[in-house]
Order: structure tokens, then sequence, then C-alpha cells
């Protein structure tokens, strides 16, 4: 087996279900979320021979994944904004939602935990994932997600003051 | 050391008294101060915690693990390639300057994929051309597209050819689903071609007699006999011709999470796979495939699929069958028999057989002088009216019992199914208790001749159709037993839902258990019309305001998953006016009524019917005309009465009423009804009486009522209309004692049926019994401003 075959299995064996998990927390579809792991670790593959190891490699791998992600959430508004009213020349037709929230967000038995996640903005969600579900140090998420190492800090900090907030009320 | 100062402003910052600004202050002053960082830290360490123990990592499936993992393997597999490849690097410089196709590979498959005689594995790519015959549920991926094969067997094709790549249904269906368009192909199937643009569709192919071509979101180019089209969302083609709209949206049928009513509120779970083909199927299916006769492959197929039940798909094999070799040599005549019987049976819409199949079989039959006579006549009559009857051709319900009776002349035990089918299904609509009679008792010995088999599947369709019978006989609860029978011996998913159907529907379980069979099926069926089934069992326990609420959820929910599935979206505005009354919600889904039938006067016109009558609820009464134009226009018909009798307008629906050619069953109700609003009493009290006189000879003939709160209902307009308080006292005393007897309606029918009890204590002057009962029910979700008028008409009467 060749080193770069090697590490690749490295990657795989360590890191596929949590950049799933990962994924699927950002995408909100296991359809979507599977795809894009799909893509992620093809780029991985593609790029480990040229990674300098200027950070570590899960830093590297998550940056990969976020800016997938990011780039699947795009086609997927894309996808969603036709409006009624947007009926054009090759005859394209879908609906706005009538559910204003995710039903998952309002319906969804789930603990608070969960629930505080579900409703946090895309990347503060990302941010807090896998700062406290993956155990990645501050700097590794901030260059995970191309974001400062503070902004990380602050996202992480507000979101878990908000889970405090919630217990302490209960 | 944290000064108190510091304390007090962290503990200000971590309950969210402070300011966007000064929390940003707080983090600054962390960033310079180790200490203060390791505090805060310190002070959110216990919700951290929290929050980890419930992040729970998901489970991948392994076949995705597998298509990662495949990724180096199929990256090397391409660099021997341009090794090798050296010495022709001119030739192939050309080639590749043509857009080069994705390969076709298998993903998953919930039972197996075989390609010339070979099962693959996942991660194999398919061969060109070569037919790919699916058994269960597969999915496939072609670049960035994934395309699962949906139906218990499919049979398809793929290969290069002009115009691009192209998948070519055989036989059952495929469904593409793009977003993002990294490969071109198209899809064929019967003579005619689809394009994608950038979207969702299905193909299907039932093995030579028909094609459908569905479209779930954007659009579809299809060519067809030298004309091109295109397809929008909600649009379907049949055999290459548009002009339908399409049934159900089939992308969660593999793996979409699916929303499910729990007695916890509603949660998001996973999909459970289904195989329709047994495992002892499934291994029989891999010997036919082995058979060195490839004229014979399909028609030992079509033998294992009957032998499965599985009507449908044993109908597009046989179709196949037939095509590869007519006379269909490689089947004994009992095999043959088998087959008639099997496709002679429709039992259902979702897998029904085809009689013209039944028929083409015992035409063979004939020929090899295996059915003769008057056995192979009395056959051959039940097919032509079975294939007439799938033709659409009028009501043919009674010569189907006829000639049923008449096979039945002929004492053979193993033609009984299909006999005591036609008898049950024929005597449904409209009820025929002779018929239904004869088939519980012949559906009856057959399951005491089964019980203990080993053909579990035979075994559990004689018990759903005991179930149905006996539930057109009237006795509903008693038919629960055996609908639930049926689904535990063979938990087919739409039969699972149907059984929570039915739990609710006669309130013969708690809310608990029916939702358990309906999460088992909707979980391995969330289609259409298993989310509609299992609304409706909700809908039928919901007595309090924050139930409804969250039936409302679940409604849109459905409504937006189902968003371009024309009947679900009119459905489910009547709904939404109807059960919700909420006029935002009936308005979107009325617009997309409009929009998927391209004018509102094609909605559907009981839609268009319950929606004027909304909006003149809600005082619109121009939109209230609108919606009932396309009625109005139209001759005298049911649609029209109930239109004017919803909007208050009895003299008219009377009118049109006395106009109708064709009676319903319980007309002379609402006759009177209608006269009695326009101050006709005489007439009323004619004919409420003549009414419940016909419901008193149904109740002397088979000891209970048809429908008892029907009953109820004519009781007290009798009382209503009584002219001595004697008759009074005894109609509203009649009614009492129907509803003191138990019931077989669901919950919210026996709370809504309170509202008649409360009515007939009035009418016997117990108003201290009809105020707690009114105040009992006016804080449930039911009908509250009936209950409310009730309720305030007592009080001002006892002012």
């Amino acid at each position: 087996m060749r080193d770069i075959d090697r590490r690749y299995e490295a990657l795989w064996q360590e890191h596929t279900r949590p950049v799933y998990g990962f994924l699927l927390q950002f995408l909100g579809n296991a359809d979507d979320a599977e795809d894009a792991l799909n893509e992620t670790f093809r780029r991985a593959y593609n790029g480990l021979a040229r990674f300098r190891g200027d950070c570590s490699e899960k830093a590297w791998l998550y940056q990969i994944a976020t800016n997938v992600a990011k780039r699947t959430k795009g086609n997927m508004k894309k996808h969603n904004s036709i409006s009624l009213d947007a009926t054009g020349e090759d005859g394209l037709l879908s609906f706005e939602p009538i559910a204003n929230d995710d039903p998952m967000k309002d319906t969804m038995e789930c603990d608070q935990a969960n629930r505080l996640l579900d409703l946090l903005p895309e990347s503060q969600r990302a941010a807090v994932w896998m700062r406290v579900g993956l155990q990645m140090t501050d700097e590794e998420v901030a260059r995970s997600l191309g974001v400062p190492t503070g902004t990380v800090k602050s996202w992480v900090w507000r979101s878990l003051a908000k889970l405090r907030q919630v217990e302490s009320a209960v | 050391m944290i000064d108190e100062g510091r304390r007090a402003l962290v503990e200000a910052y971590l309950s969210g008294r402070l300011s966007d600004r000064e929390c940003v202050d707080v983090e600054r002053a962390a960033e310079e101060d180790a200490e203060l960082a390791a505090y805060i830290e310190s002070e959110l360490s216990a919700p951290m915690e929290t929050l980890r123990q419930s992040i729970q990592m998901p489970n991948l499936p392994d076949r995705a693990l597998d298509r990662i993992r495949s990724i180096p393997r199929r990256r090397a597999a391409l660099r021997w390639r341009w090794v090798g490849a050296v010495p022709l690097a001119a030739a192939l410089g050309a080639f590749l300057l043509i857009p080069r196709s994705p390969t076709l590979r298998l993903v998953s498959a919930v039972g197996q994929v075989w390609v010339n005689g070979k099962q693959l594995r996942i991660g194999d790519s398919m061969p060109e051309g070569a037919q790919i015959i699916c058994v269960n549920p597969a999915r496939f991926s072609f670049g960035e597209t994934t395309i699962p094969a949906t139906s218990a067997m499919t049979v398809f094709s793929f290969a290069n050819r002009e115009g691009g790549p192209t998948f070519q249904v055989i036989a059952g269906e495929l469904v593409f689903s793009e977003s993002h368009m990294l490969a071109s192909y198209q899809v064929a199937a019967g003579d005619w071609v689809a394009s994608p643009l950038g979207t969702r569709f299905s193909a299907s192919s039932d093995g030579g007699k028909q094609s459908n071509l569905s479209v779930y979101q954007a659009a579809v180019r299809l060519a067809h006999e030298g004309k091109t089209q295109v397809l929008t969302a909600g649009q379907a083609a049949v055999d290459g011709s548009p002009g339908s709209f399409i049934e159900d949206d089939p992308i969660g049928k593999l793996e979409e999470d699916v929303l499910v009513p729990t007695v916890n509120g509603l949660r998001m779970m996973s999909r459970i796979p289904y195989a329709s083909i047994s495992p002892d199927g499934a291994r029989a299916i891999s010997s036919a495939l082995a058979d060195p006769n490839p004229k014979a492959v399909q028609a030992r197929i079509a033998v294992v699929l009957t032998k499965d039940e599985l009507r449908a798909a044993a109908s597009r094999a046989l179709r196949l069958a037939l095509v590869a070799d007519p006379t269909l040599t490689s089947l004994s005549s009992s095999e043959l028999w088998m087959l008639v019987r099997s496709q002679a049976t429709a039992i259902g819409d979702s897998d029904r057989g085809d009689p013209s199949l039944a028929k083409a079989c015992l035409m063979l039959l004939v020929a090899r002088g295996e059915a003769t006579g008057g056995y192979s006549g009395a056959w051959n009559s039940l097919l032509d009216l079975r294939i007439k009857q799938s033709e659409g051709v009028g009501d043919l319900n009674a010569p189907i019992i006829q000639s049923a009776r008449n096979l039945l002349e002929f004492d053979d035990a193993a033609d009984r199914l299909p006999i005591a089918e036609a008898l049950q299904s024929a005597g449904q609509a409209p009820i025929d208790r002779h018929a239904l009679a004869q088939a519980e008792s012949m559906l009856k010995t057959l399951i005491q001749e089964k019980q203990g088999s080993s053909e579990r599947r035979r075994f559990a369709l004689l018990c759903h159709h005991l179930g149905e019978t006996i539930y057109f006989e009237g006795r509903k609860r008693e038919s629960v037993g055996w609908t639930k029978l049926a689904a535990e011996n063979w938990p087919r998913p739409h039969w699972l839902v149907h059984a929570g159907g039915r739990i609710a529907e006669t309130n013969s379980a708690p809310y608990s258990e029916c939702l358990k069979w309906v999460q088992n099926g909707l979980r391995q069926d969330p289609s259409w019309p298993s989310f509609e089934r299992a609304l409706v069992a909700m809908d039928m326990y919901v007595l309090t305001p924050p139930q409804r609420a969250e039936e409302l959820k679940f409604m849109t929910w459905i409504a937006d998953r189902f968003s371009s599935v024309l009947g679900a979206q009119e459905e489910l505005a009547e709904w939404a006016a109807n059960t919700f009354d909420n006029l935002p919600l009936t308005e979107k889904l009325l617009q997309r009524c409009i929009a998927l039938r391209g004018d509102v006067s094609k909605i559907n016109s009981s839609t268009l019917i319950t929606l004027g009558a909304f909006y003149h609820r809600h005082g619109d009464d121009v939109r209230s005309r609108q919606m009932a134009a396309p009625i109005l226009e139209g001759s005298a018909s049911e649609a029209l009465m109930s239109y004017y009798r919803m909007i208050d307008e009895p003299a008219r629906a009377l009118a049109v009423m006395n106009r109708l050619e064709e009676k319903y069953e319980y007309v002379l109700l609402d006759q009177a009804q209608l006269e009695n609003a326009i101050g006709k009493r005489d007439l009323a009290r004619t004919h409420v009486t003549t009414f419940l006189g016909g419901q008193e000879t149904f109740f002397a003939r088979h000891g209970h009522h048809k429908d008892p709160l029907l009953v109820v209902e004519g009781l007290l307009l009798a009382a209503d209309l009584a002219e001595t308080d004697s008759q009074r006292k005894v109609y509203a005393n009649g009614a009492l004692s129907i509803l003191e007897l138990p019931s077989e309606t669901s919950l919210v029918a026996q709370k809504n049926a309170q509202i008649f009890r409360a009515h007939a204590l009035i009418l016997l002057g117990k108003k201290q019994e009809a105020l707690a009962l009114l105040q009992e029910l006016q804080g449930m979700a039911l009908v509250p401003d009936k209950v409310k008028q009730m309720k305030e008409l007592l009080i001002s009467s006892r002012k």
C-alpha cells in the first residue's frame, strides 16, 4: 500500500463518522450529508499529497467538509428559491414551504441541548459541534471554518451561556 | 483570583443580561486575561458536558462507508489505465475531447442486483447495454446523481446512445433525483425519451403495456413521436402523452427521514427499508436467473412473484415473459392456472393483477386442452368482466357477483380466493349483504384450512380480505382483529397504516397502539396515501387545542413534502378550511392547486365547494362564488346541493335536490332538514318519519343500525318537529337509547355524539344535565361553535 493510501485509510478510519455527523448537523438531511461526505473524502484524497501540515489533518479535513457543506447548502437554497411566480420558459416550478420554520425545530421531541443546537445559526452551530462534539481546539475550529479564533470562542461561549440559562430556568 | 466585580460581570454575561456591545467587551477582556477566560470556561463546563452528552454520532450506513473507502481504489484503477495507455496517447487525446459520462455503480441494495446471471456487490459498476435486474429496492450512483430503483422488481439497462448515456426502463420504476447536474443523460421507456432539466422525476414501465413519467420537481423535456414538450412539477405522462398528474412523490422511498406522530409529539425518524420480495422469493429468483434458457427466466420469475403474492410485480414479469415466449412453454399447466387466479385478483390499487394477462394464460391452457367446458367458460366470463371493469366500463358489480357464484359450482378449493375476493370487492359498493356474507363464510373456511400452514402471506391475505368483508358488513370493531392479524403475518407498510386507521376509526385501542401501527407503516412507506391515512387516524384522537396544534404541524409538513402532488394539495386545502379554519394556509394551498391545475375551474369539485363554503363563512362572497362558479355552471348535482347547503341557502339546496336524477342513500334525512330550515315543517315531518321507518326496517332485519349517528340525527329532528310532548319524548328517548349503545366509532365521533346527547336532554327538559355536558365539551377542539351556540341558547332559555 502506498503511503498516500495508508494516510487516506487512517483518515477514513478515524474521521468518517464524525465528519458525517458534522455534515448531517450542517445540512439537516441524510441524503445530502452522505453525498457531501463522499465529496469531502474525494477532495481529501486528491489533496492529501499536497497537504503541507501547517495545521492538523483534522482541521484541514473539516475545512474541506465545511466548504463542501456550504456549497451543497448553496445549491439547496438555489434549488428551493424558485417562487410560484417564477414559472419560466423552461417551465420550472417549485413551491415555497408552507411551514414558517423547519418543523423539526418546533416539533421534534428533543432535549434542550439539541434544541439549542438546532436554533443556532449555521456557522455557530458548526463551531459548537466541532468544539464540543468533536473536542477540537478553538484554533482547529477557527481554521476549519475560516474565522478568527476569537469569533469561535465567542460563538461557543454565548451558545453555552444560553444553554446554562435554559438549565437554570428549569 | 477573580474579584467580586468581574465575577458579577461574568454572571451578567452568562445569564444574557448584557447587550451585544457589552458581551464583546467581556470577550475581549477575556482574550487578554487568561484568568478571566479560565473562570468563564469553568462556569460553562457544566452546560458543555450536558451538550457533549446529548450529541450522538449518527449511524452511517455501511454502503456509504464502503463508497468512501473505495475512492482510492477507483483512482488507482484510473492511474493504471493511464500508464498502460501511453502508446495510445494520441487516440486518447481525441477521445478525451468527447464529454465522458460517469460510470453507473451500485451503491446499496435492500435485496439483490443481477447482471448477466451474476449478482453484483456494492461499488460494482454496470456493464453497458446489459439488462440489470433489481430484486427489491436498490440505489445507484451516476456521477453525483443518485438513482433509486424503488419497485419490488426493476429491470433496466444503461447504454451510451446518440443523445448521451441512456437509461432504458423495461419494468419497474427508477427515480432520478438530480440537483448538481454534473452529468447529462436521458431516460427512455416505451417509445418516449426524457431529458432532465435539473430535476427530480421517475420513469416506470409495467413491462410493455404502459409506461409512466412523473415529474416531482422542476422540469423534464419529453420527446415522443417527433414532438418535444416540457413537463413541470406535478405533471405526468402515460405512454409519452402528457395530461395526467402525479399521485405520489417517491423521493423518500429509500432513505429520507420521515416525520411521524408519537405519543410525546411529532418526531423525525429514519426510514426503514422495506423488501416486498421475501427472502425465500429472492432465493427462488436467483435460481430462476440461473436458468440456462433465457426465454424461461421471466416466466419463472413471474411464478416466484405470484407465490410471494406480489401481483403487480408478477404481471410485469409475465408481460416480459410473453414477449420472450408467447406460448410460455417452460411453465406447467398448474403454474399457468396459478397465474390465471392470481392475475384475476385485484387486491387494491397498490398491488393489483392484470385480468387481461390472466385471460392470456387461460387461452394458453385452452390451447393445451387443459381448460375446457363450463369451467373454462365460467373463468372466461369472470375475466371478461374484470377486463371491462379495469377499463372503467360502467357498474359491473352485480354481474361480477353472479359470475363468481357460477364459478363456485365447480368444486375446486384452489379457486376460492379469487372468487371470495370478487364477491367481497363487488359486494362493497353498493353494499350487497348476501355477497359479503358468502365471502365471509368462504374466507373463514379458507383461513381454517390455512392456519398453521407455512404460507404466511396467503394466510395474511385471507385475513385481510376477511377484515374488509366484515368491515363493510357493518361490524367494524370485529373487523379490526382480522386487519391486525393480516398485518402481523405480512407487515406490508400500507396494511400497517391501514390497521392504525381502522383502530382509530373504531376507537378499539388507545392512541399509543394506533400510533405503533402508523409509525411502522409510515417509516417503510412514506408515500402520500400513507400520510393521508396517518393524518386521518391522528385526527380521530384530537380532542384538545394543543393536540389540534400538533395535527396542524403534521399537516403542513405533509403539504410541503408533497407540494407537487395535486391530489394531496386539494385534499389538504380542504383540511385547512374545514379542520383548521385557517385562512392563510387555505389560501396558500389553493394557490398551489391553481398553479398545478393551471386554472381554478379545473380543481376537483369537492375542493371547490368546500373552499366556496369556507370563504362564505369568512365573509368573502366574491371569492366564494369564484370557487363555486364551475359547479354553478353545471347541471344539478350533489356538489351544487352541498354548496348551497353549506352557505346556508336551504331553499336553493332543496330546489337542486329535487332536480337530482339519482337520489343518494340518505336523501330523505337531508330533505327533511332543508324543509325544516325553510319552515316547511309538515313536509319535513313526513320525510323524516319515512327515513326513520326505513332505518327501523333495517334494524329489524340486521339487528344493528347502519349508521347509528344518522339515525340519532333523524330522531332529534323528528323530536324537534313533534306536535306533542309525548311524541317529542319518545323520539328524544329513542335517540338517547342509541347513544347509550356501545359505539364502534372513533373517539372524536363519540365526543361529538355527546352534542346530540345534550340536544336530546334539552328536548327532555333535563337542562342542568345538558349544561354540564356542554361545559365539559366546550374546552375541546371538536366543533366549538356548535357547542357554544347550544350552550348560549340553553342559558338564555333558562333566563
